[in-house]
């Protein structure tokens, strides 16, 4: 049954920024947070790994230095968070949760010793019991790589249009630790130095920490969610298909709500990801007539993994709260890609009703959604 | 209407991980032997499993999440990128889209224990809303060192032999207490004993 979807709140935390509005203050002012990683906690054989390298691991790691299990971290993250979104009072009304994440609390679990566990059910269990939320009927993991956040978006969604609940909190949140640090580098997919998006220059992404929450309803407030698609394509595991099919069957079915007035990319600063999603987006301005412009914010927050979405999603929120798109600073290179308009180094001043954000994972996982102003 | 009726087709599968010999379907998956256990395994019991139609949307179950592999990847002797990509579960989708050609909506979902459980109820109360003739569920667990099992159920309003009938009564509110851990409806499946789904759910063996 088809019903709007409503955004009713929205916080994070990131690299960059302790709450949405500052990560509004950093994108605009072009204020990155990635710094070098410390190793000093690392087993020896991440810490050998990157050494072996002559390389230290850089990242925009979320700078409130807890140093409790993964499990603690992330839990205490998220309360904080979930705490400052300020929810619109409204009657008793049943309601769901969902955490989205890659891998939870990973690195408490990689000993051979302990028990086959579910990282990330443990993450949203310990949740629950501290955050004592009422009237929760349903609650449920999604980890679909880095598209994990429409995963959810696309789930809580089908939850509230189905009548099983009238509200979904969504809450996300990954730990930059050795685990993850070490795989991407031996995928060879990391820069040494920086996360530039859509520029010839680029070399690879940058991982990032935020924690979102974010909450869908069916009660009226400023934004909603217009549209959200997932889409898994057979192709292979670390690249899209040469065509973006899978992103484009996403896109195109999300824009048929409304041209967006502008798009925020996936934008990881990978080779492959960018020409794909290039690709896909040139195709898509083609298909509604539009140049729209396009921008991507994990310059600044690096690749944030299960909440990677949901930080493109909070951020498009602002820039229609300000109608204000916020540029990829220090970009030289505009002439080497097919997409129209991509917001270099100047913020543009524009009016705006609706963002297209996209999204792109290993496995073959895709996603697009459409956010605009309750109409 | 709020008593409404649904049919649940099951496949259990017990495959054996042997990747040292080429499988038969190793001309459809490049690097059939660099797949981790799930992945393997699932190629295989995808490349037997005879399904007339593909599904419109695909539920993949990942109760143990991709931790067999994480500790694999974490504790080999050298750092593997090719272990590194099967430390998230839903690669393992790839699996069943290479062999049956299946691209389209797919979530990887996790709930621990109940993971099973709580995906056919939150998706048979879901159902006649969705617009969608049937949607597979897809389970793959490690059993031990040399084998993984496979299972695959499909969600449907067209009733097949040998079929789960999935009683739903929407009067009531949906409320997520799933009876029967994943493990125990997989042994009452085995048996084709009636299930304890859910409280506002009755998952019995048709007649």
């Amino acid at each position: 049954m088809q019903r709007t979807i409503y955004i009713e709140s929205y916080e994070c935390m990131t690299g960059v920024s302790k709450n949405s509005e500052e990560l509004w203050s950093s994108l605009s002012a072009g204020r990155s947070g990635v710094a070098p990683q410390s190793m000093e906690r690392w087993a020896p054989r991440s810490r050998e790994y990157f050494e072996s390298y002559k390389s230290t691991p850089i990242a925009s790691l979320i700078k409130d230095d807890l140093k409790g299990s993964a499990l603690d971290t992330l839990v205490t993250r998220l309360l904080q968070v979930f705490k400052k979104a300020c929810f619109i009072k409204a009657p008793d009304c049943p309601v769901g949760i969902i955490y989205s994440s890659t891998k939870g609390a990973i690195e408490d679990h990689l000993s051979l010793e302990g028990p086959i566990v579910d990282s990330l059910d443990i993450v949203l269990n310990e949740f629950l019991e501290k955050a004592a939320l009422e009237n929760i009927v349903i609650s449920q993991s999604v980890s679909n790589a880095c598209a994990s956040s429409h995963g959810a978006l696309a789930l809580g969604k089908k939850w509230i249009e189905a009548g099983l609940c009238e509200r979904v909190h969504i809450i996300s949140g990954d730990i930059v630790g050795p685990f993850i640090q070490t795989g991407f580098k031996s995928l060879k997919a990391l820069s040494a130095e920086s996360c530039r998006p859509f520029q010839k220059e680029r070399d690879g992404l940058i991982l990032g920490e935020a924690i979102c929450a974010l909450t869908l309803s069916s009660f009226k407030s400023d934004f909603e969610l217009a549209d959200v698609v997932i889409f898994n394509e057979a192709h292979a595991v670390t690249s899209p298909s040469p065509e973006g099919t899978g992103l484009y069957t996403c896109a195109s079915e999300v824009v048929k709500k409304g041209a967006p007035d502008m798009a925020i990319a996936h934008g990881t600063a990978t080779y492959t990801n960018d020409l794909i999603e290039d690709e896909v987006l040139s195709k898509i301005q083609e298909l509604v007539k539009k140049d729209f412009p396009i921008t991507a914010a994990k310059w600044a927050t690096g690749h944030t993994l299960g909440s990677s979405g949901l930080v493109d999603l909070i951020a498009a929120i602002n820039c229609l709260k300000h109608n204000k798109i916020f540029p990829i600073p220090n970009a030289h290179d505009q002439e080497s890609f097919k997409g129209k308009n991509y917001v270099y180094n100047l913020a543009l001043d524009l009016p705006l009703s609706s963002v297209l954000v996209t999204s792109l994972g290993f496995g073959g996982v895709n996603g697009a959604l459409l956010v605009r102003r309750a109409q | 209407m709020s008593k409404l009726k649904y049919f649940l087709k099951t496949n259990l599968n017990t495959i054996e991980f042997n990747n040292k010999v080429a499988p038969s379907w190793a001309s459809k998956v490049r690097r059939w032997n660099q797949l981790d256990g799930e992945s393997f395994c699932l190629a295989e019991a995808s490349f037997y499993y005879d399904s007339e139609v593909l599904p419109c949307s695909v539920v993949l179950l990942a109760s143990e999440g991709s931790l067999n592999t994480d500790r694999a990847f974490q504790n080999s002797a050298k750092v593997s990128p090719s272990l590194f990509v099967h430390t998230l579960p839903n690669v393992r989708m790839l699996s069943y889209s290479l062999m049956s050609g299946f691209e389209g909506e797919m979530i990887c979902l996790n709930k621990g224990k109940q993971t099973l459980g709580l995906a056919l109820a939150q998706n048979a109360y879901m159902f006649d809303g969705l617009g969608l003739k049937k949607i597979l569920f897809i389970q793959v667990t490690k059993k031990d060192e040399a084998f993984y099992t496979c299972d695959f159920f499909e969600l449907s309003k067209t009733q097949g032999r040998d079929d789960y009938c999935i009683e739903i009564d929407k009067s009531k509110p949906f409320i997520e207490e799933v009876c029967d851990e994943d493990n125990i409806l997989r042994e009452k499946i085995e048996r084709g004993e009636d299930c304890h789904l859910n409280k506002s759910f009755s998952m019995r063996k048709s007649l």
